[in-house]
């Protein structure tokens, strides 16, 4: 109570001493910025695990991808079940010349059995609930398709063979899709008419759904009947049992923004470091004065511990409010790739924001108190006597366990959290590796300069720990915004440069066999256009390995492989496509039964080689095949690629549809109006329009990346604040010295300059070759593309870096020196 | 043992005091014996380099010395950590330091009531208001160290030092950092209040009339107790 009481006293009295100010800034960025993040995770989490049967639109739904047998149905409504059936579909939907490929709902009544869907009678304007459906004849679009179709409320919209009036604009449905695709509009029609648009042919790539809804015992007992009875590719998806596609999204969504979030809490754990150190050290004589009135060590501690924890509750109370109102912003940034409506937050995240600002406040915060502890009171005697230090051992461990738990928690992925902290110490020393050495050369520029330089760079340079720390944080900070701009920009854009000029742009998919040959003949009329190979695909799933289930005889990470996700395209041809390369084993021989051809990528994650036996279910039958070759593709050629290819002969009485990729020319937009019009099941995909939408997730991504960048700059500043302040005393006593043997304030200032604008621009250098790097590997070993080296990057780092450190500092140096 | 019947409220038995420096050890202090009874005023006096504040920080317990003993109010201070010494300096010790040791960030107000708050000193605020005003600085309480003239921050530190009401009272130079007619006014003050207080003084100077107002002296040449008056 004593120390309580102390500390209160002393809380009042320092808080005009600029640390205690410095320590709450840190904490209330870092807070603020985890409390937004928090917030909004909560609401995704929220939504994801109490509105499970409002984002399906039932309690549960079986999806298939072929037609829901009725008996199903008659049985479900046997366990007093309410049943809905929906289709979902890609189509191109037209109005005059205007294409845009959709994604499309056709439900009937009631829909949905549970949620809600919501409409608006003008497009980009708030919805309202309906209890309504898309009435036969009529379409319901999303606001974005207005102005891509130019179309309007009441115009008709062609799908298909068939006209529908868009007499709403659709605001909300329950489980929007959630992959790549959800960039990509969608509408909601009437299964009345889906057979009338001729797009569903036997083989056509749909999502067949059943909602049921009803109570738990029934579920239970008709999902019993249900199992046994499902075909491959089709499952139930339910609350506590298969995961919707929205909620993988949401989850990367939570990943990505809570590591983002780590950035200003390391920062803001180093800003703790630095300011403290300050404060302590300008509590000595205080201390040694306490211990010499008879306060034990215990006392001190516990004194400047409570201290510590006051600083720090304002800090996280102003953080956590302040973080409250960002989430808002946080969830308009990226409104259109969560596409639900998230419900308020609880206040878990509020607490569990500031249960991190106290973990962060006693990891980074604690051990320079400790320092404390180790005041002689012999102090008050001698002034020189400084108390041992403490190892700094513990500065590292507490913060890096710190950051690790959190890591682990935001992930949910021990072995992602382990990459990422590599990947974040690795930065680390190669920030401080390089600054180093910068600093050390920039030091024999010296001699070379005039005064203000050679004052600048003495400083830079006798400072160097400060210098190496400021250099580190906010060379780090610029290095993840750079490399937003390499992952948004220069990815896309080299690869779209490796492409030839006349690389396909369009995918032709879901034709019948027997349209093939009108297919090919319809295209080859086109002028300018080149159409690659055709090739039939077949879905089945892997399940046999040697004749054993696969996924027994692998180990747990090949298990998560992706490929076990879903069914996959299987192909055969005799012909090796012309952008795959064999690099084992041998091509197929006329009379080759039951062997194939598998891809290299595929092969190295699951640990296959050449006379490994694979097993695939198609339909209810298996069919097996020996690996008699490996082969390397480029994924990113725009032509048809496959996982497994058997050759002719094994594949051809299974139900299939081709696909094929084409080059056509610009302007050509009658040649798929003609297509379209003759084959309405076909689905044309313009791969600008995918690319598009690609770049549209990126940014909405790297947005929201760079909206919690603007927390870690802030909680740079505080940085370099910090350690400007920390070092103002040494700074005052220098500039009096050579006020006094005649520089001017110019001079004195333009030193300043130099400083900050040396320790901006090396931040900015380090941070664009570290970011080229790191943009060269991905794309090397990622996206197996080759990078080149971005020198504009380079200095637009320098330039960023310069001009911020350079006004940030100058503001650092009016505010202290205001603070006198 | 002295003549009177109570026991010295400090005793020192042969102690020494040596520091490592390098690979040489230096002794400060060598077999000095010293008893000090309570309400006796003592002046340390001696050239720089002599030992006084080396011998003044182990009669306080602020270090200990390398051989001997020393008993504060009959405890050896060898026994007790330093936990245990700094409970024995809140009950009876005050200390005034040559360089005042007010803190900057303290108003002198609450500079006096700094000892006050560690001992929990019901209405610290009052009693150290009170002695404020003892020592002339009754108006000046909110004041910071900076606003404060060199023998008003001794004033201040001398108010600070008896606020306690310490049976024992420690000063470094005292008058060490002051101009020679500040410094008789705050011998004036000192003395006097330590006539009132009945405090036991024990003063480390060079200042041949603050030595002379002390009861007795001890001069230490090269960390021997040379001369005893």
């Amino acid at each position: 109570m004593k120390t309580l009481t102390l500390a209160c006293k002393l809380l009042k009295r320092e808080w005009y001493a600029g640390e205690m100010r410095l320590l709450m800034i840190a904490m209330f960025i870092a807070i603020a910025c985890m409390t937004s993040v928090n917030l909004f995770s909560d609401r995704i989490e929220k939504v994801m695990l109490n509105q499970a049967a409002d984002l399906l639109g039932g309690d549960m739904a079986l999806t298939s991808p072929s037609p829901i047998p009725t008996d199903w149905l008659a049985q479900a409504e046997k366990y007093s079940l309410k049943t809905s059936r929906s289709l979902i579909f890609f189509s191109m939907l037209s109005v005059q010349d205007k294409f845009q490929l959709t994604s499309i709902k056709a439900v009937e009544k009631p829909y949905p059995l549970r949620g809600q869907l919501k409409t608006a009678d003008q497009p980009f304007t708030a919805g309202i609930v309906t209890q309504d459906i898309p009435s036969p004849g009529t379409l319901w679009i999303q606001s974005n398709l207005f102005p891509l179709l130019d179309a309007k409320i009441n115009e008709a919209i062609a799908i298909g063979d068939i006209k529908l009036n868009v007499t709403q604009v659709l605001t909300y449905q329950p489980d929007p899709p959630g992959n790549l695709f959800s960039l990509s509009p969608f509408a909601m029609m009437n299964m009345q008419d889906v057979a009338r648009t001729g797009v569903i042919q036997p083989g056509s790539r749909a999502q067949y759904t059943l909602l049921l809804s009803g109570d738990e015992q029934s579920l239970n007992a008709y999902k019993g009947w249900l199992t046994p009875r499902l075909a491959p590719g089709q499952k139930i998806v339910g609350k506590n049992n298969s995961r919707l596609s929205v909620q993988n999204t949401l989850e990367r969504v939570q990943h990505y923004l809570g590591l983002g979030s780590l950035i200003s809490v390391i920062l803001a754990g180093v800003a703790l470091i630095v300011s403290l150190k300050r404060f302590t050290r300008r509590h000595y004589d205080m201390v040694a004065l306490m211990r010499c009135y008879g306060a034990s060590a215990k006392e001190v501690l516990l004194i400047y511990f409570w201290i510590l924890v006051g600083v720090g509750i304002i800090g996280i109370f102003l953080g956590c409010l302040v973080g409250y109102f960002a989430q808002y912003l946080l969830e308009k940034i990226l409104a259109s790739l969560v596409q639900l409506e998230l419900p308020t937050a609880s206040y878990f995240g509020l607490w569990f924001s500031a249960l991190t600002g106290i973990l962060v406040l006693f990891a980074f915060g604690l051990p320079p108190l400790w320092q404390l502890t180790r005041v002689t009171p012999l102090k008050v005697l001698r002034r020189d006597l400084m108390p041992m230090p403490i190892s700094s051992v513990w500065f590292y461990i507490s913060g890096i366990v710190l950051i690790s738990g959190l890591m682990f928690w935001y992930t949910k992925d021990i072995h992602l959290a382990v990459i990422i902290l590599h990947g974040c110490i690795m930065a680390c020393v190669l920030f401080l590796l390089g600054g180093w050495g910068l600093i050390y050369l920039t030091g024999h520029l010296r001699k070379k300069v005039g005064i203000s330089w050679r004052y600048g760079l003495a400083n830079l340079h006798r400072h160097w720990q400060n210098s190496l720390l400021q250099i580190t944080a906010f060379g780090f900070t610029l290095m993840v915004l750079l490399l937003l701009i390499i992952v948004k920009n220069d990815l896309i854009t080299t690869w779209q440069n490796e492409l030839p000029k006349d690389a396909p742009n369009y995918f032709v998919i879901n034709i019948s066999p027997e349209q093939v040959p009108a297919v090919q003949e319809e295209l080859s009329k086109g002028v300018g256009v080149k159409t690659e190979q055709i090739f039939p695909m077949i879905r089945g799933r892997l399940y046999l390995l040697n004749g054993q289930d696969i996924l027994q005889a692998l180990n747990e990470n090949q298990r998560k492989d992706e490929i076990f996700q879903r069914e996959i395209n299987l192909s055969y041809t005799d012909i090796l496509p012309h952008n795959n390369l064999l690099v084992k084993g041998r091509w197929f021989k006329p009379g080759d039964q039951q062997v194939i051809s598998i891809e290299k990528g595929l092969s190295e994650r699951l640990g296959l080689n050449i006379g490994d036996t694979l097993g695939f279910r198609i339909g209810a039958q298996t069919i097996e095949g020996k690996i008699i070759s490996i082969r390397e593709l480029n994924w990113g050629s725009l032509q048809p690629n496959f996982y497994v290819l058997f050759p002719p002969g094994v594949l051809e009485t299974f139900p299939s549809t081709f696909i094929t990729s084409m080059y056509l020319p610009n302007n050509s937009s009658s040649i798929i109006a003609q297509l379209i019009a003759q084959f309405p099941n076909i689905t044309v995909i313009n791969m600008a329009e995918i690319l598009a939408q690609v770049q549209g997730l990126l940014t909405q991504s790297s947005n929201a990346i760079q909206y919690l960048l603007l927390f870690a700059f802030l909680s740079g500043f505080v940085v370099l604040y910090a350690t400007v302040y920390a070092s103002l005393d040494e700074r005052r006593y220098e500039a009096n010295i050579l006020r006094a043997l005649g520089a001017t304030s110019r001079q004195l200032k333009a030193g300043l300059m130099a400083e900050f604008l040396t320790l901006g621009a090396l931040a900015g250098f380090l941070a664009g070759l570290v970011a080229n790097a790191t943009g060269m590997a991905l794309g090397y070993w990622v996206f197996n593309l080759s990078l080149s080296f971005n020198m504009a990057l380079v200095l637009l780092g320098m330039l960023a870096g310069s001009v911020m450190v350079c006004g940030i500092g100058y503001f650092c140096m009016l505010c202290a020196n205001s603070n006198k | 043992m002295n003549e009177t019947s109570q026991p010295p409220i400090i005793r020192t038995e042969q102690i020494t005091k040596k520091v490592t420096s390098g690979q040489t050890i230096l002794t400060i202090l060598s077999d000095v014996n010293l008893e000090i009874q309570a309400a006796e005023t003592l002046a340390i006096v001696g050239a720089s380099g002599a030992g006084k504040s080396t011998l003044l920080s182990l009669l306080a317990g602020l270090d200990l010395p390398t051989s001997g003993g020393v008993y504060l109010n009959n405890q050896n201070l060898n026994r007790l950590d330093e936990d245990g010494r700094a409970r024995l300096r809140s009950q009876m010790v005050g200390f005034i330091f040559q360089n005042f040791q007010l803190l900057p960030s303290l108003t002198a107000l609450e500079n006096v009531m700094l000892p006050l708050e560690l001992k929990q000193t019901p209405q610290s605020h009052q009693v150290a208001k009170s002695w404020l005003s003892r020592v002339g600085l009754a108006e000046r309480g909110h004041h910071y160290p900076h606003q404060l003239s060199g023998g008003e921050q001794q004033r201040v530190a001398i108010a600070r030092a008896f606020a306690t009401e310490p049976k024992l009272l420690f000063a470094d130079e005292p008058t060490g950092n002051l101009d020679q007619q500040t410094g008789q006014n705050i011998i004036d003050l000192l003395f006097e209040l330590n006539k009132n207080q009945q405090t036991t003084l024990v003063v480390v100077t060079h200042d041949k009339k603050l030595a002379e107002r002390c009861e007795r002296r001890i001069t230490l040449v090269a960390g021997c107790v040379a001369s005893h008056l």
